[in-house]
């Protein structure tokens, strides 16, 4: 018998799949729920700059590892699955990275092109449509009027 | 007397475990490897289609950051957003659960924590309906050129509003859409289940659909603190 028919003919029998304690997956919940707390806490304070967005970043990527390595079993799957995963965030990197150093360097080629992408004007134009079909402004006049916000 | 030849024989074994591989695998485990490759490469499109959403984040961040951190703290509640990663982290991990019940032919489990996890997604979509969406289009809080929302005495809106309200509402439309795609395959999982479909040496759909869900999960992960919390 070749190797490969061998293969085939026990194949059925041979392979084990990782099987997750419940206490491990139970543990790996919990901690995601923590991360979760932590990023409504770590967002109350403000630390400056772009730390916060960094530091809510940071916590969402650790979150994310955790489920990608032992909900979703990358930890003890064939090492293919996760290279699959780190050649795609390759892409997404490389996508906003040169996306973010376009747009945001674009007034020191051309002053003309720096400020905004666009500059929509609809805010303002919902506020004029309101004046005209109620007959008063709700920012400035909104007492009384019933306005739930 | 007559005998029906083997192969007519009445197999009373359950069907995860008659379950036999499609003719052009050398084996189950083969096919079962080539099924979960397949869905990485399926999700890391999935990523790639939310990360213009993040894109479009970024940058219209880059250029107003005062206006999203009005807006999101006037449009947008935390503790929904919080209400909906907590309903979502415990189904990802009765998902997880079921993967395992399935290797562990724990037929009875499988099925509660399937229709829970299920469950979860439908209590996920109603309060983003009811809490949310509902609201919001009442009051004109919508994206873009169908922003009508006047503004109050609490808020007057910038002009960039509408453009946080655009990044909200296609994120989190979009998400939702995945949400309910994954409450109706657990729920079919779910029915399988009943019909023993599952078990140590054949839960393929049940591995895969738990790759999606989480995936759904994954984004909501990083959709909560960017939309809700803008740091």
């Amino acid at each position: 018998m070749s190797a490969i028919e061998s293969h085939a003919a026990h194949g059925d029998h041979e392979h084990k799949h990782h099987v997750s304690s419940w206490q491990f997956l139970t543990g790996v919940l919990v901690t995601l729920l923590i991360l979760t707390v932590v990023t409504v806490g770590a967002s109350r304070i403000d630390l400056g700059g772009g730390l916060n967005l960094a530091l809510a970043l940071a916590i969402a990527c650790v979150k994310a590892g955790l489920v990608c390595a032992f909900f979703m079993h990358l930890a003890h799957d064939k090492p293919f699955n996760t290279v699959i995963l780190f050649y795609c965030l390759l892409a997404v990197g490389c996508f906003m990275l040169f996306t973010v150093i376009d747009l945001g360097s674009r007034d020191r080629v051309d002053p003309v092109r720096s400020g905004t992408v666009v500059d929509p004007p609809m805010a303002a134009q919902a506020r004029e449509n309101y004046i005209a079909e109620h007959g008063y402004d709700p920012v400035t006049d909104g007492h009384g009027h019933g306005d739930d916000h | 007397m007559t005998t029906l030849p083997a192969d007519q024989k009445v197999d009373s074994r359950p069907h995860w475990e008659r379950y036999k591989h499609q003719p052009h695998w050398r084996n189950n485990e083969d096919e079962f490897q080539a099924a979960k490759l397949g869905m990485w490469l399926f999700l890391s499109t999935e990523i790639l289609l939310f990360s213009g959403m993040f894109c479009a984040y970024f940058i219209l961040r880059m250029f107003h950051p005062e206006a999203f951190f009005e807006a999101s703290r006037y449009y947008l509640n935390w503790k929904i957003g919080a209400l909906n990663t907590v309903v979502l982290l415990i189904s990802s991990f009765t998902v997880a659960m079921s993967v395992r019940n399935a290797q562990l032919n724990q037929q009875g489990w499988l099925r509660f924590n399937l229709i829970f996890s299920g469950l979860c997604g439908v209590v996920f979509l109603v309060v983003k309906l009811v809490f949310e969406y509902a609201p919001k289009l009442a009051k004109g809080e919508v994206p873009g050129g169908y922003f009508a929302y006047p503004g109050s005495p609490a808020h007057e809106p910038s002009a960039y509003d509408p453009l946080f309200l655009a990044v909200y509402w296609v994120a989190t439309a979009i998400h939702g859409l995945h949400v309910l795609i994954g409450v109706l395959l657990l729920f079919w999982l779910a029915w399988r289940a009943y019909r023993l479909h599952f078990g140590p040496k054949h839960y393929t759909a049940v591995e895969n659909v738990g790759l999606y869900w989480h995936i759904v999960d994954l984004i909501w992960i990083f959709l909560f603190p960017l939309l809700y919390l803008v740091p």
